[in-house]
């Protein structure tokens, strides 16, 4: 006698399949709305909308780079107006200082980057969205130019080209940041 | 002499300040300074911080997701099988019906431990003259009855081995009303070969699905 396999409950399969990302998710959303709680109801908002579709995300080849990619456009969906050209919204993420200043008053030791990075954060909330997002992904969270070309929806020659100006722009304000910091103290 | 190359490799290690032949390279090339510059960017930015979830965050935003989601009905998804030959298959159909009415005190096959109160297991044997590996199982359940776990979900479908000899599933069935004397449909597919099974299940309230043993043989 062969007992055959019955099919999971629906909510176990789509909590087996996106648990493992939830992390990611929720630093991605983090890093687009600069805030906790905004972080965690735009992944919560994203859940919702998938868990219909289990079927489909089990079919799914890398499933990390295609959940940031769907939270990515409701991201833009939600917060930003324009949503086909990223590069003139009007609603903007600002830099969030409180989450460096918590942590300047603890890591006492890691001062002199951590005063860098919050500079670096505001910078990278001054410019262009359509920049922030492709250094986002690359540089702050290591995906490769083609993975960011497909989250974002954009040719890799768009993705360089943005990496290109937007580190350009991010070395500029740092090092004006950094005089700012140094005359300041 | 320092050469661009060997200055861009002791730049990506750690401390490159260090190197007194380094720093003479940077101070006479621009394109190594830029390169410098790029790669502190770059480290900064690979440990910018972000704060961790609230504590829970996995499990509030999964059970809120479900339960969301649950409350709105979901069209079925049906994908209208066209009838196929299935000469090849040799099938047989039982069903199973439990003696006593609601009371799964037993673990019954897979289902251990994930049977709810109300619910009523209901076995079939599907008997298959030869192995059938990754054939398709479709069971549609008819109106008065669903399955656990698969509320608002009449049309299930999902791959599994089939075993030459005879092969049990237990469904988890839950009665929905009292009306109707009806059929669960079960298809099996394999390699574009099909077969049908209408299951007999009678209706009614609670009374006439006790009583019968290893009834509604159907011989295909
Ligand atoms: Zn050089």
């Amino acid at each position: 006698m062969t007992f055959l396999r019955w099919p999971k409950r629906p909510e176990d399969r789509f909590t087996a399949l996106v648990r493992p990302h939830l992390r990611l998710l929720h630093r991605m959303a983090y890093r687009w709305t600069q805030n906790n709680d905004e972080a965690e109801d735009l992944v919560q908002d994203i859940l919702t909308r998938l868990f219909p579709r289990v079927d489909e995300l089990e079919r799914v080849d890398k499933l990390g780079p295609w959940l940031v990619r769907v939270l990515y456009r409701r991201f833009v969906d939600l917060y930003r107006r324009n949503a086909n050209s990223p590069i003139d919204d009007s609603v903007e993420p600002s830099g969030d200082d409180a989450l460096f200043d918590e942590r300047l008053t603890v890591e006492s030791e890691q001062l002199e980057r951590l005063i860098l990075q919050r500079e670096l954060n505001r910078a990278l909330s001054s410019i262009d969205s359509g920049w922030r997002d492709v250094v986002l992904l690359h540089d702050v969270e290591g995906y490769a130019v083609l993975e960011v070309a497909e989250i974002l929806d954009l040719s890799v020659g768009t993705v360089k080209s943005r990496l290109h100006r937007a580190r350009k722009k991010l070395r500029l304000a740092l090092e004006t940041g950094t005089k700012t910091v140094a005359e300041s103290c | 002499m320092m050469h661009c190359r060997q200055a861009q490799q002791q730049l990506e290690q750690l401390k490159p300040e260090n190197e007194p032949d380094l720093l003479a390279h940077l101070r006479r090339c621009h394109d190594c300074r830029e390169y410098a510059e790029d790669l502190r960017v770059a480290r900064l930015l690979r440990t910018m911080p972000a704060p961790e979830p609230e504590a829970g965050f996995e499990s509030r935003v999964l059970r809120t997701a479900i339960s969301q989601s649950r409350g709105v009905p979901q069209g079925a998804n049906a994908v209208g099988w066209k009838l196929a030959t299935a000469a090849s298959l040799l099938l047989a159909i039982f069903l199973a019906l439990p003696r006593q009415a609601p009371t799964p005190a037993e673990p019954v096959g897979q289902l251990a431990g994930t049977v709810s109160p109300g619910v009523m297991p209901v076995t079939l044997a599907l008997k298959s003259g030869r192995d059938l590996a990754g054939a398709k199982i479709r069971v549609v359940m008819p109106e008065h009855l669903e399955v656990d776990g698969f509320e608002n979900q009449r049309d299930l479908q999902w791959r599994t081995d089939l075993k030459a000899g005879a092969n049990r599933l237990t469904l988890p069935i839950r009665q929905r009303n009292d009306r109707g004397n009806d059929v669960i449909l079960i298809e099996i597919e394999h390699e574009g070969a099909r077969r049908e099974f209408r299951v007999p299940v009678p209706g009614g309230n609670g009374a006439v699905l006790q009583g019968q043993d290893a009834q509604g043989m159907q011989k295909i």
